[in-house]
């Protein structure tokens, strides 16, 4: 255990000193800024918000963001595991007596950590954003919920918790194809790819309660919308799809020859 | 003859196979405690692919690396918790401090390596100075001798070096023989791979020799350099080739 704790607690300074997540704060930031001015001059037809207020702006704009949020991930996701190889600095690490099951761990724990940061980095970003253009004034509005003041706020994060589950299952299988593909460039072309196709299953009733797009995009919403045992569904799911790539991964990891 | 010493290092019929490629072939030797053994052999011979497998870097195809008696393959952390190694280039994480790596590194290891004890390593191969800068301002040189600190960090009782003259100058060669054979005095093993069979030969007391990937000579440096008649490891090592092509 101490040895994945120093590993997360090196990945966690990472995480959070880096560039790379500036640059995704920056990125949030001037797209939401986008959106209040194309809320400002089409109204609802040309953003994503239904409501001028800084309630409801972080929440309604979680699912507009998959693609920003899921390349962030896959990105991630390669930098802190074909990235290692690729520099190999995986030695500096595995040169030690850490196994590969903690490593392999401790980047799991990793990916769970990133995309419940990304998601504080949304919701953060969009109540900054929502308070200097709208204020607080209003109320938040979400599908069928129309809530304000602190509910409102505790189903944002609510909302927030459900996003990061999901996108964290992505995480996952981007972590299984990085075993497969070469550079990181390549992880996140295919995590884009897979972004952009997976959401043609949303024209397949049948099928798309088990793709993992249609989870990314609606399991934050339908949490507020759907019956307990759909909701239940969709969990299973999304927990299935974490639990197979995950023991998939360390299957292709612990067999590996890392001629680095 | 020497006298019998403790095993610290023992290779058995250790196999590499990828494909239809042998690039390790039934490697078998052993060191005891305070040897400093020269692992030596051409570009491509199969000296780094056998350090990876000692270090579970890579998995043998067939055979083992018993360390201090625990295998590399089954018990993997007691075999390497006893080790520092250098496999081909030292890597570390470049927006990182000498020290920082250090930390991480220790932090890593079975047991507690207190602060006192990196600034010792690093005083060792000349960098506390450099202790914090990060990395990657490091010259190759630097980074070779940073490498070597980290070997040495959490008092290992064998060290594995690959190359580890790559970068150093004359000054940089002369610290770390004077090093090495301290350190072997004070009953550290060390096996250092190396194509510089000159450069090696005076660090080392002993020398394994391969050539793709098979064992063509061993033994104590003082013995084989009687047996061959020569003055030099060079020419033992041409002598072995010659000997095989006959």
């Amino acid at each position: 255990m101490k040895k994945i704790r120093t590993l997360l607690a090196f990945e966690g300074r990472r995480m959070l000193t880096s560039k790379s997540t500036l640059i995704y704060v920056i990125i949030y930031f001037i797209s939401y800024i986008i959106s209040v001015i194309f809320f400002q001059l089409y109204g609802s037809d040309g953003s994503v918000l239904t409501e001028a207020s800084a309630q409801s702006f972080p929440i309604q704009h979680l699912q507009a963001g998959i693609l920003f949020t899921g390349t962030f991930i896959a990105i991630y996701v390669a930098q802190i595991t074909r990235q290692e190889r690729t520099q190999s600095t995986i030695k500096l690490i595995l040169l030690r007596p850490v196994s590969r099951l903690q490593y392999y761990i401790s980047k799991i724990l990793s990916i769970a950590f990133f995309s419940m940061l990304l998601t504080l980095i949304q919701i953060t970003v969009g109540y900054l954003v929502g308070m200097l253009f709208f204020g607080w004034h209003g109320t938040l509005v979400f599908g069928d919920i129309v809530t304000s003041g602190l509910t409102g706020v505790g189903i944002t994060f609510l909302s927030g918790v459900a996003f990061a589950f999901a996108y964290f299952a992505f995480g996952m299988l981007m972590m299984l194809l990085s075993e497969f593909l070469p550079r990181l460039i390549d992880c996140a072309a295919v995590g884009i790819v897979i972004l952009l196709i997976g959401q043609y299953a949303e024209v397949l009733p049948s099928i798309r309660p088990y793709v993992l797009v249609h989870q990314m995009l609606f399991f934050h919403q339908d949490i507020f919308e759907m019956s307990a045992v759909y909701n239940l569904r969709s969990a299973i799911v999304i927990l299935a799809y974490c639990l197979a790539c995950s023991f998939a991964g360390y299957y292709v990891f612990r067999h590996e020859d890392l001629s680095v | 003859m020497q006298p019998n010493k403790e095993t610290v290092l023992e290779v058995s019929e250790l196999t590499k196979k990828v494909d239809r490629m042998i690039l390790v072939d039934h490697l078998n030797f052993s060191l005891e405690k305070g040897d400093i053994c020269g692992f030596l052999g051409e570009n491509g011979a199969g000296k780094t692919t056998t350090l990876r497998m000692m270090t579970h870097l890579i998995f043998p195809t067939s055979g083992d690396v018993l360390i201090h008696g625990h295998s590399i393959r089954t018990d993997t952390r007691a075999a390497l918790s006893q080790v520092g190694s250098i496999i081909e280039n030292p890597t570390f994480y470049l927006s990182m401090t000498a020290l920082q790596n250090l930390r991480l590194s220790a932090r890593l290891s079975d047991q507690h390596v207190p602060e006192s004890r990196m600034m010792e390593v690093l005083q060792m191969v000349n960098l506390e100075n450099a202790k914090n800068q990060k990395v990657k301002t490091f010259s190759l040189g630097m980074k070779q001798r940073l490498g070597f600190a980290n070997a040495l960090l959490c008092n290992p009782s064998l060290i594995i070096l690959d190359e580890p003259t790559n970068g150093l100058d004359p000054i940089g060669l002369t610290e770390l023989k004077d090093m090495v054979q301290g350190l072997s005095a004070q009953g550290i093993t060390f096996l250092i791979s190396s194509h510089m069979l000159r450069e090696i030969q005076d660090i080392c007391n002993r020398v394994e020799i391969i050539h793709k990937g098979q064992q063509i000579e061993s033994g104590y440096v003082t013995d084989l350099l009687n047996q061959y008649k020569v003055s030099n490891m060079e020419d033992v090592y041409f002598a072995c080739m010659g000997r095989r092509l006959a």
